[in-house]
């Protein structure tokens, strides 16, 4: 069989749905009227969410900090929470900007890599995630706790800060989606998130890599 | 553009948006939300139209784009417009023209471009609709180079399926 004999196939093909494919051109003008929901404009809403909420949460950490200003380990965690915030709603809206920009008329590599790159960008969210860790472990350690808790309740919260910095500084370099396709447990860990979207827009990033390359 | 162009336009590739949309959803649902989804996106891209570009390609670029996402989507995100009763966008009559196994070819056919990846799929796609390796080239986005290596690669795939396939039958 020649390739070509594949393109006559087609052609039959072609042929059956120009005599048996019927349009309905009444529904067809409805669909143009009605504003169907895309998957791009769910996207933008899901993410528009996470924006307001960020925001709300952001509003939350500063009134927090407000209280806790004065009690230096509770006012550093709450800076390093809120930095975290901000730059994740900054991540939100970036997204939102990139996706508004996104032309379903460009080439298809091209705008199904920055497609499958800004479901990608939720593994930059979850290492900013791990990168608070230790933080979960000082946010409540107020000058009284200090005084009142002396050397017994230091021992205790050192030893416990420094694991999760050593764990934070790990899992904060090890997240990428690079090592996702390379090391099982990242790769369990990001599909392990639960977020099914991720892993199959990063094995997709892997599949436009590899169609991309030149032979 | 006005809606009796477009209309006209969508009733003259009506053929080719059904071919993409079968190729990437397997059942009859999935399918007619493709079609909404691509017949809404050519309309809402319409004023975006660089008429320096061939419509073609204008036109392949967005239904591939909206048929791979839709897909990696796995559908059903809301976009589904319920016409009420049992109206379809488009209806298939089941018309066999029985010339001898051409169907089963053409089932084969479609049976190897839903198992190709999404990328794949569409290259296949551009191909069998005769486009040059330039085109094809540039409504993916990748080299004329590439172009001729992965279809040769596809093509001979195929080959081997139909060989396989013509033995069981």
């Amino acid at each position: 069989m020649s390739a070509d004999e594949f393109q006559e196939i087609w052609k039959a093909y072609d042929a059956k749905l120009e005599r048996s494919l019927q349009l309905n051109l009444q529904l067809l003008k409805e669909v143009q009227s009605q504003k169907a929901r895309s998957v791009l404009r769910s996207f933008i809403a899901s993410r528009v969410i996470g924006i307001v909420i960020g925001i709300l949460y952001l509003l939350l950490l500063g009134v927090g900090f407000w209280y806790v200003r004065t009690q230096p380990v509770m006012a550093i965690s709450f800076v390093v929470f809120i930095a975290c915030t901000a730059i994740a709603i900054g991540e939100y809206i970036r997204e939102v900007s990139v996706i508004q920009g996104i032309s379903y008329g460009d080439n298809i590599v091209d705008t199904q890599r920055k497609l499958a790159g800004i479901q990608s960008s939720i593994v930059g969210m979850l290492r900013l995630s791990w990168a608070q860790l230790p933080f979960w472990a000082t946010f409540f350690v107020s000058n009284e706790l200090l005084r009142k808790g002396g050397r017994g309740f230091l021992m205790v919260e050192i030893p416990i800060v420094l694991v999760l910095t050593i764990a934070a500084v790990i899992l904060y370099k090890n997240i990428t989606i690079k090592n996702a396709q390379k090391k099982k447990w990242v790769n369990a860990l990001i599909k392990g998130s639960g977020i099914k979207s991720v892993s199959r827009a990063m094995d997709f990033m892997k599949e436009i890599e590899d169609f991309k390359k030149d032979g | 553009m006005e809606q009796a162009d477009f209309l006209q336009l969508i009733q003259d590739n009506k053929g080719i948006l059904f071919k993409i949309s079968n190729s990437y959803c397997r059942n009859r649902d999935d399918r007619e939300d493709l079609m909404q989804e691509m017949i809404y996106q050519l309309w809402k891209s319409g004023e975006t139209f660089d008429v320096n570009y061939k419509f073609s390609t204008w036109m392949y670029r967005i239904a591939l784009n909206v048929a791979i996402s839709f897909y990696r989507q796995q559908r059903r995100s809301g976009l589904h417009i319920a016409f009420g009763g049992d109206l379809h966008l488009m209806e298939l009559e089941d018309r066999s023209d029985g010339r001898g196994g051409i169907e089963e070819k053409i089932d084969l056919l479609q049976q190897f471009i839903r198992d190709l990846a999404e990328l794949d799929k569409a290259l296949m796609i551009l191909y069998l609709e005769e486009k040059t390796y330039r085109e094809i080239a540039e409504i993916l986005g990748i080299t004329e180079t590439n172009v001729a290596t992965k279809l040769s690669r596809i093509k001979g795939r195929l080959k081997q399926q139909f060989i396989k396939s013509n033995e069981f039958l």
